[in-house]
């Protein structure tokens, strides 16, 4: 009941309540990093080096940048804990990072032009370079192989798409956030959110028309 | 009608999400609106694939690496800057404040290394060894001896007379100010000049005019050639002249040449 009239009053006062009541939550693990407790950031790690891991790599489809970029979230997390603030989901905010970090990323490739060693196998139109997949040995059966097929062919369509798109897309599509947090975490309005997510589709429909 | 009919339902496609699951009104229109229809298959089956992706996992060492670049950055802390644990902004600004400082540091410090230079009415820079202008009116050249402020001695009453020697002409206009510093231990001295003409040199009732004489041979210069055999060689280079050494000496006087013409 007092906490009903807690959230009435005052959202983050009430999430601190929160962190109080919850010691396994987010904000509570980052409460105790604050404090120096290392086991504590590790745990937050775990929870999240894999969801933030994939969300780079789909961002800039290469995969050793995107481990980079990963653990540069988490440092950036672990300095900045003194100045969190409970405001928002850690995970809007974890997230907020890793997105500011895949698009700096894209932005550098843009101006140098470089292509890292594992995204050196450029794509069949000559756009971005698509994931390295190597030859598996093993007979695949028909549908798996078309599965595979069909994985690679998104992915690279996903690559084609402006940052603007792509996050929203990713974040919607591929990591199954809501609108409300995709707006948190990219700083836009939700309407801006579902019209760039809804125009993303429509290119990569347009794309993929074999596939679907 | 239908075209509104047709957005209203794509909208809600739209944000069906992957699941797909549609109102009964968008699903009775779906069976009648076939373009609606291969909307909703296409968009289905993308979600499908977008959600079928998969996770791409963080690798083993994850976690490792994670802990060894943190205890590399803490001990890069420790020996960094004291305001290290500060946001970037506050940084920079701390970092550009030290640079303000140190910049103005050296440039006082440079200003202060260099000779002082007093203007009018920069009194306080008269060193010691100042002496009135009645004790120097026989020194024909007062930048050795004389340290003395423009503004002290128009406050005193005196005049530029007071700094000339006998003759010399109280002032050439254009020249506003001569500096000169007379090292004193490590400390160097200023005289301000601004009041004061530069002394003309002119031998009387010679030359009226801006001429002056260039004491200079109108010779030709010979080099002799030893190549050590015996065989020696003069060789007579004819005299440069510059055309105004040439005008003086073909010139029956001097004060007939005309100022233009001369140097």
């Amino acid at each position: 009941m007092d906490t009903l009239t807690t959230i009435d009053i005052n959202f983050s006062a009430a999430l601190r309540h929160e962190v109080v009541a919850d010691p396994t939550s987010d904000h509570a693990l980052l409460e105790a990093t604050r404090t120096g407790d290392e086991d504590a950031f590790a745990e937050l790690v775990g929870r999240y080096r894999n969801p933030i891991t994939n969300y780079i790599y789909r961002m800039t489809s290469d995969y050793d940048g995107a481990v980079d970029l990963a653990q540069e979230t988490f440092v950036r997390v672990y300095r900045a804990a003194d100045r969190y603030q409970t405001t928002y989901a850690f995970s809007t905010y974890i997230y907020r990072i890793a997105t500011n970090l895949a698009i700096s990323e894209l932005r550098k490739r843009k101006r140098r032009k470089l292509v890292s060693l594992s995204g050196f196998f450029q794509s069949r139109d000559g756009g971005e370079p698509e994931e390295f997949n190597p030859p598996d040995l093993k007979p695949l059966p028909d549908t798996e192989l078309v599965d595979a097929e069909r994985r690679n062919a998104v992915q690279r369509a996903i690559i084609t798409l402006p940052e603007k798109y792509r996050a929203p897309l990713i974040l919607r599509d591929v990591e199954g956030k809501s609108y409300e947090d995709i707006s948190r975490i990219l700083g836009t309005s939700e309407g801006t959110i579902k019209s760039r997510i809804s125009r993303a589709r429509g290119f990569l429909r347009e794309k993929m028309t074999a596939y679907l | 009608m239908r075209n509104m009919n047709c957005q209203s339902i794509r909208r809600e496609i739209e944000e069906a999400g992957s699941a797909g699951f549609l109102s009964a009104a968008a699903l009775s229109h779906l069976k009648a609106c076939a373009a609606c229809q291969t909307l909703f298959r296409q968009q289905t089956s993308l979600q499908a694939i977008l959600s079928g992706l998969g996770t791409v996992e963080a690798p083993g060492d994850f976690d490792f690496r994670l802990r060894a670049r943190l205890a590399g950055e803490k001990r890069m802390g420790a020996r960094s800057l004291p305001f290290g644990n500060l946001s970037f902004g506050l940084r920079s600004t701390a970092i550009a404040a030290i640079l303000l400082l140190i910049g103005s540091t050296v440039l006082f410090v440079a200003l202060k290394s260099r000779p002082n230079i007093s203007v009018a009415g920069g009194g306080n820079q008269v060193p010691p060894q100042s002496v009135t202008p009645e004790s120097n009116r026989g020194n024909p050249n007062p930048i050795n001896g004389v340290i003395k402020s423009g503004a002290d001695a128009v406050a005193r009453g005196s005049t530029e007379q007071d700094y000339l020697p006998a003759g010399r002409a109280p002032k050439v206009p254009g020249i506003r100010r001569e500096i000169a510093g007379v090292r004193s231990g490590n400390r160097f001295g200023s005289r301000d000049m601004s009041q004061k003409g530069a002394p003309v040199d002119r031998l009387a009732g010679t030359y009226p005019t801006a001429a002056f004489p260039i004491d200079a041979s109108y010779q030709s210069l010979k080099v002799s050639v030893d190549d050590s055999r015996g065989a020696s060689r003069t060789i007579s280079l004819p005299s440069v002249s510059f055309g105004s050494q040439r005008t003086l000496s073909q010139t029956a006087s001097p004060l007939l040449a005309s100022a233009r013409d001369t140097w």
